[in-house]
């Protein structure tokens, strides 16, 4: 048996490294990077919000040659069709001359999916990930074909340009662990950028792990322990975004149609275990549960018609929430 | 045999009991810790309490301390409500105070301790065997010792709050706690002394001046015991240090023993109204009747004596006695059970005159006429001691309160209407019968009695309207009998008559019976009737008495003075007053204003 802090110096060595290495490609943005790690170790999906030019496509393929994962790429257009990203049945013809259906596998079957622009796929484009994403296989007719371990989808999407997009329905956002808002960079990120990256070569990365210890990582993260108190604490948390219970605010029940569902309060769980190791604790705290808060509940926060015409934003009622719903223990 | 997975499935059970225990031990460990901090945090709350409240104790202290500079104090118990308040709101700290993963999360948050503390207590108490559970049990263990709970919540109160406490207590004690001073009978000066002489010399000449020829021996002890309080009144009068409260009160008890004695002297025994009508429907007797209706014992006496003579005279001729027999056995039966000295002369005389005996009769009502002045006498000296017991009271007040009519100098209009209070303004004018006590005048109002036309004299049209309610007399209308003045009865309409009145400027006006007289004037004298008679009306229906009264010019007076009426009320008010609690100062006071009214009040 493993002494459990030999265990956590590990993994934190583990994520230190991914960082380091990440941040050769990728300028500023620490906190994006470390809420994508985090959201990987938990084998939760990632949709990146930001105009365009910040980076998004750029991070995915980074983490894909850092983690030495297979990378594939959708770009996402009305007219793209389920079977582009899928795969489809083709007629195959062998050297006897005996035709057969093959099924050609979609860009789906990589480790890591970059859905790029996700808004401009047709709902049912959109809907053909919703069966990747949580069973991860894909069924093509009778047959279901799993995807390679371990699997990622990170979509990105811009809020800017609305028009001809068709906004994600509450199913397919549930499904990504974190929603994670990608800001302009600073002035001093700026500069780097342009020191580092107006030539015309890219960094060169190196793989620091491969698939298989992501995974071992992940199963350690899923260790960490997690005391009634706290697992109340998040419970709490996911309630009050509900405006019918009665943990919520006044104006979640104001502007508020639907909260999280309980797969926001598993995210909670574990990202902030992820959180907690990476502080070095064997055990989950609030600070860890607050932490990870807004990436986990704002994209599944369904506001009401008056919350929209109102252009609630789901950060400061998370953050109403925060302040609202009592700390553990008390 | 040992194997070498049995070995191992030991070690690893023997390594679990051992994290159990070291699990529950630590959970021991953590419960004090939680009671430590739990206590510390009740402590906390109720300086945070005690902190709150300060501005409502900084306000009430000053209330005291405002309330005591006026000379009372608030009563002892009220101490009690700072002890009282301070534990309420310590018990309502305890209650409020976390449990224990509250008082160990407020730890950790204190200590910026990441939740260390109460997932440790939460692990421990669910027996959490994971490999990471367990390494957060050992790491709190190693850091529970270094734990310093008194230096992370201190108990120790800021200085501003200390100083506002200090600041409280003292406000407290100097206008809280502090006793009230007892205030010190005010002793009588040299000048209100000599008035208690001077009023005690009088007192006591007016004591002696009460009539006792009517009174038994038991009364007249009572009598020389209050001449004999009286004099040793005089006699305290020159001491020095007498105070004020003991003069009061000694002159209260000396006019209560009066009271009681001229209650006791005026006792009521006027016959029943059958007895007076029936008396009053003959000739002979209807003086007699009238005197006693109107409670004029004197006359009574004397025309009870008039029947007498008249019986006793030899002339008596043999209507007049059978006339007389025949009222008197009217009389008789008109009795029903009256226990009157009157009824009982009446019965006596009748039994004689059926005898045959007019002397016998004449004597019972001889007796009668005796009776009657006894008790005019014991009246007389009822009202001596009424007066004496008026006289006492007014006294403590003059002394006291105010120099003699201060109050009268009291501006006008702080009197309220309704019944009379003390210490309120007496009204500027003499008290007008017909007006409510209380009351000043009112526009539209009749004049006051003294201003008022003379006995006969018309009223003017539209006198007397908007007035107050007079006595209703029969045969007015009621609507427009004036105050101050009696309508007599049978008078006609008041503007007619006033009218007529006024321009003939006849006694009566030129209507009979139409007229005013004032209120305070005397009771109307009975007529005497010029003859009377026995007629037969109509046949079968029995003999009928006709009494004729001559006319002639004559005044009337109403039976009983209209200033009666409020001086009844003043007494009523008067015995009210002595059943009330009252302090004596203030019973002085309002008895006072109660004799300065009676003065005014009577005739």
């Amino acid at each position: 048996m493993i002494d459990p802090t030999s265990l956590i110096a590990r993994f934190t060595d583990r994520f230190t490294a991914l960082r380091l290495e990440i941040a050769k490609g990728i300028v500023g943005n620490e906190g994006l990077v470390t809420d994508c790690l985090v959201a990987m170790l938990t084998q939760g999906h990632v949709l990146l919000e930001g105009v365009p030019g910040l980076g998004k496509t750029s991070l995915v393929r980074v983490l894909s040659k850092v983690l030495g994962l297979s990378f594939g790429r959708v770009q996402c257009t009305p007219d793209l069709m389920p079977a582009d990203i899928l795969g489809t049945h083709i007629v195959n013809e062998d050297d006897h001359g005996r035709r057969t259906l093959r099924f050609e596998r979609g860009p789906v079957f990589r480790h890591l999916l970059l859905v790029d622009e996700i808004n401009r796929a047709t709902p049912k484009t959109q809907a053909a990930l919703l069966e990747v994403m949580q069973e991860r296989q894909v069924t093509a007719g009778t047959e279901s074909m799993p995807l390679p371990a371990p699997f990622f989808v990170l979509a990105t999407q811009n809020p800017v340009e609305m028009e001809g997009t068709y906004p994600l329905p509450e199913a397919q956002l549930d499904r990504f662990a974190f929603k994670l808002v990608v800001r302009f960079p600073a002035r001093e990120q700026l500069v780097e950028i342009a020191n580092r990256t107006s030539g015309y070569h890219e960094a060169a990365l190196k793989p620091v792990m491969d698939g298989a210890e992501l995974e071992a990582l992940t199963l350690q993260a899923a260790e960490v322990a997690v005391s009634d108190p706290l697992a109340l604490y998040a419970a709490d948390l996911v309630l009050a975004t509900h405006p019918d219970q009665p943990q919520a605010t006044p104006t979640v029940k104001r502007l508020v149609a639907y909260g999280a569902s309980p797969r926001g309060l598993q995210t909670l769980i574990r990202t902030a275990r992820v959180h907690a190791l990476l502080a070095g604790r064997p055990a989950v705290a609030a600070a860890d549960i607050r932490r990870v808060a807004h990436s986990a509940l704002r994209h599944r926060i369904i506001r009401n018609f008056e919350g929209e015409a109102e252009g609630l934003n789901p950060d400061k009622l998370i953050d109403e929430i925060l302040l609202t719903v009592p700390a553990p223990g008390a | 045999m040992i194997t070498p997975t049995t070995t191992l499935s030991a070690a690893t059970a023997a390594t679990a009991a051992t994290a159990a225990t070291a699990a529950t031990a630590l959970a021991v460990r953590l419960s004090g810790v939680a009671a430590h901090v739990r206590r510390r945090l009740a402590v906390r709350l109720w300086f945070a309490l005690i902190v709150r409240h300060l501005p409502w104790w900084f306000a009430l202290a000053a209330l005291a301390a405002l309330v005591r500079l006026t000379g009372f104090g608030l009563p002892t118990w009220s101490v009690l409500l700072i002890p009282l308040w301070l534990l309420i709101i310590a018990v309502l700290a305890w209650r409020r105070a976390p449990a224990t993963a509250g008082a160990l999360a407020m730890l950790d948050r204190t200590l910026a301790l990441d939740d260390l503390l109460l997932n440790a207590w939460a692990f421990s108490a669910r027996s959490a065997n994971g490999s990471f559970a367990t390494e957060h049990l050992r790491r709190t263990d190693e850091r529970l010792p270094q734990l310093d709970t008194a230096q992370a919540l201190p108990l120790a109160l800021p200085m501003r709050h200390l100083t506002a406490l200090l600041l409280l207590a003292l406000l407290l004690v100097s206008g809280l706690l502090a006793p009230v001073p007892p205030v010190p009978p005010v002793v009588l000066d040299d000048h209100q002394r000599s008035e208690l002489a001077t009023q005690a010399n009088e007192l006591a000449r007016e004591a002696a001046q009460v009539p006792t020829t009517a009174l038994d021996a038991a009364e007249k002890a009572k009598l020389d015991e209050l001449q004999n309080r009286i004099r040793e009144a005089q006699e305290q009068a020159k001491r020095q240090g007498l105070t004020q409260p003991e003069v009061l009160k000694e002159l209260d008890r000396l006019a209560h023993r009066a009271e009681d004695l001229a209650a006791l002297l005026d006792q009521s025994d006027t016959p029943n109204a059958a007895l007076l009508g029936e008396l009053e429907r003959h000739a002979d007797t209807a003086d007699l009747a009238a005197a006693l209706r109107a409670g004029d014992l004197a006359k009574a006496a004397a025309e009870a004596k008039a029947l007498s003579e008249k019986l006793e005279r030899k002339d008596l001729t043999l209507d007049e006695r059978r006339r007389l027999e025949q009222a008197l056995e009217r009389a008789a039966k008109a009795d029903s059970g009256d226990r009157s000295s009157a009824a009982q002369a009446v019965n006596e005389a009748q039994k004689a005159m059926q005898q045959g005996d007019p002397q016998q009769a004449a004597k019972a009502l001889k007796n009668l006429a005796q009776n009657l002045a006894q008790r005019q006498q014991r009246q007389d000296a009822a009202k001596a001691m009424t007066k004496l017991a008026n006289r006492l009271r007014s006294t403590g007040s003059r002394l006291l309160s105010s120099p003699a009519g201060a109050l009268s100098k009291l501006p006008p209009g702080t009197r309220s209407s309704g019944a009379p209070l003390a210490g309120s303004a007496l009204p500027p004018a003499r008290f007008q019968p017909g007006n409510k006590p209380g009351q000043g005048n009112r526009p539209g109002n009749s004049a006051a009695p003294g201003q008022a036309q003379k006995p006969g004299q018309g009223q003017g049209q539209g006198q007397g309207q908007g007035q107050e309610q007079g006595i209703p007399v029969p045969g007015t209308s009621g609507s427009s009998a004036s105050a101050g003045s009696i309508p007599v009865p049978g008078s006609g309409a008041p503007s007619a008559a006033g009218a007529a009145g006024a321009a003939g400027n006849q006694p009566g006006g030129s209507q009979a019976g139409t007229g005013h007289v004032a209120a305070n004037g005397p009771a109307t004298t009975p007529r005497t009737p010029s003859s009377t008679s026995t007629v037969t009306a109509a046949p079968g229906e029995g003999q009928s008495e006709q009494t004729q009264v001559a006319g002639q010019v004559h005044n009337e007076g109403s039976a009983r003075a209209l200033s009666q009426t409020p001086l009844t009320m003043v007494d009523a008010e008067e015995r009210a007053l002595d059943e009330d609690p009252l302090p004596a100062g203030r019973r002085a006071q309002v008895k006072a204003y109660f004799t300065l009214l009676r003065e005014q009040l009577e005739p």
